[in-house]
């Protein structure tokens, strides 16, 4: 009766490697990642009786690794050494005194992207300092900001989930990418887009 | 283009400066357009800002770049489409698998 793929013996070399890549790129950490593709086999395991053979195998245990990955997440925001200031270091971007206040400081304006032809930004070396740029976001703000770039999901449920205030949530995910832009423009664009900094 | 870009400084950046809140509260209301729908006066802000400052016009476009890219890359990444591949370690495969069976025949 039970297919090959179905076959639990054959979980860890059909899909082992599928749900650890989709575990790496959400937590970034290897060692996380292999832990949380461990708890889904197990979770899997106890609870095969119950799955109803309608969605194949991979997507069935791709989602309870996604709720392993959610876990992981609310874990990680609530936990106290997380905790990171939101109002402070914000803003390094903007002048924040005299005449100017809240223009961008030169040096830190956004470079000129376009001198890149788009398909370089698909190279594989972009997305690997993407994901560097990733990994290098504040944990609590990575946990937000995955859940919803990579996982999609919207502004209420995430509110939800991690009780938080829709204004706080804003304030993250504005920090997120803000940091992200930076990051790759200091680590990708920076030769290419020195000329047009100063114009603020 | 050059022409165009000093028109742009001289002539309409002071008056869209003095019409919109400044870059600072602009990059935040183009983040939160990613994730909710503005308020019509928060978007006509963003609008007429954007007319004269080309660096939250940069803003913009780059979040939106940044955006694309990710998608296509989480996917790529995934389901592994390049040359180098990104598995388990030897190590973890084998506690895995331990730890399977220990489930499977115990």
């Amino acid at each position: 009766m039970i297919s090959e793929d179905a076959n639990p013996l054959n979980w860890l070399d059909e899909h082992g490697n599928y749900l650890f890549r989709y575990a790496l790129i959400r937590v970034s950490e290897r060692d996380i990642a292999e832990d949380l593709v461990q708890e889904t086999f197990l979770a899997a395991l106890k609870s095969y009786s119950s799955f109803d053979g309608k969605s194949n195998i991979r997507t069935w245990l791709t989602s309870i690794l996604r709720h392993k990955i959610m876990d992981h997440f609310r874990h990680i925001y609530k936990s106290e050494k997380n905790k990171v200031d939101l109002k402070s270091g914000e803003m390094d971007d903007f002048i924040s005194d005299g005449n100017k206040v809240g223009r961008w400081r030169p040096g830190y304006a956004p470079g000129d992207w376009t001198v890149t032809p788009d398909d370089r930004l698909q190279q594989k070396e972009f997305m690997q300092i993407l994901k560097e740029c990733l990994g290098a976001l504040p944990d609590r703000i990575a946990s937000v900001f995955n859940l919803r770039e990579i996982e999609g999901l919207d502004t209420d449920e995430i509110c939800k989930e991690f009780g938080i205030s829709t204004t706080n949530f804003w304030v993250i995910m504005h920090r997120a990418r803000t940091g992200l832009r930076r990051c790759l423009e200091i680590h990708w664009f920076d030769n290419t887009s020195t000329d047009t900094r100063d114009e603020a | 283009m050059k022409h165009e870009m000093k028109f742009k400084m001289k002539i309409i950046k002071p008056v869209t400066d003095m019409l919109t809140p400044p870059c600072e509260d602009i990059t935040r209301l183009i983040s939160k357009s990613m994730d909710s729908k503005l308020t019509l006066r928060e978007r006509i802000q963003v609008r007429i800002h954007i007319l004269g400052c080309i660096l939250c016009h940069r803003y913009q476009e780059q979040l939106m770049k940044i955006k694309k890219t990710l998608k296509k890359s989480v996917n790529a990444f995934q389901n592994d489409e390049n040359e180098k591949e990104e598995t388990l370690s030897p190590e973890s495969y084998n506690r895995i698998k331990s730890s399977i069976d220990n489930h499977l025949f115990k």
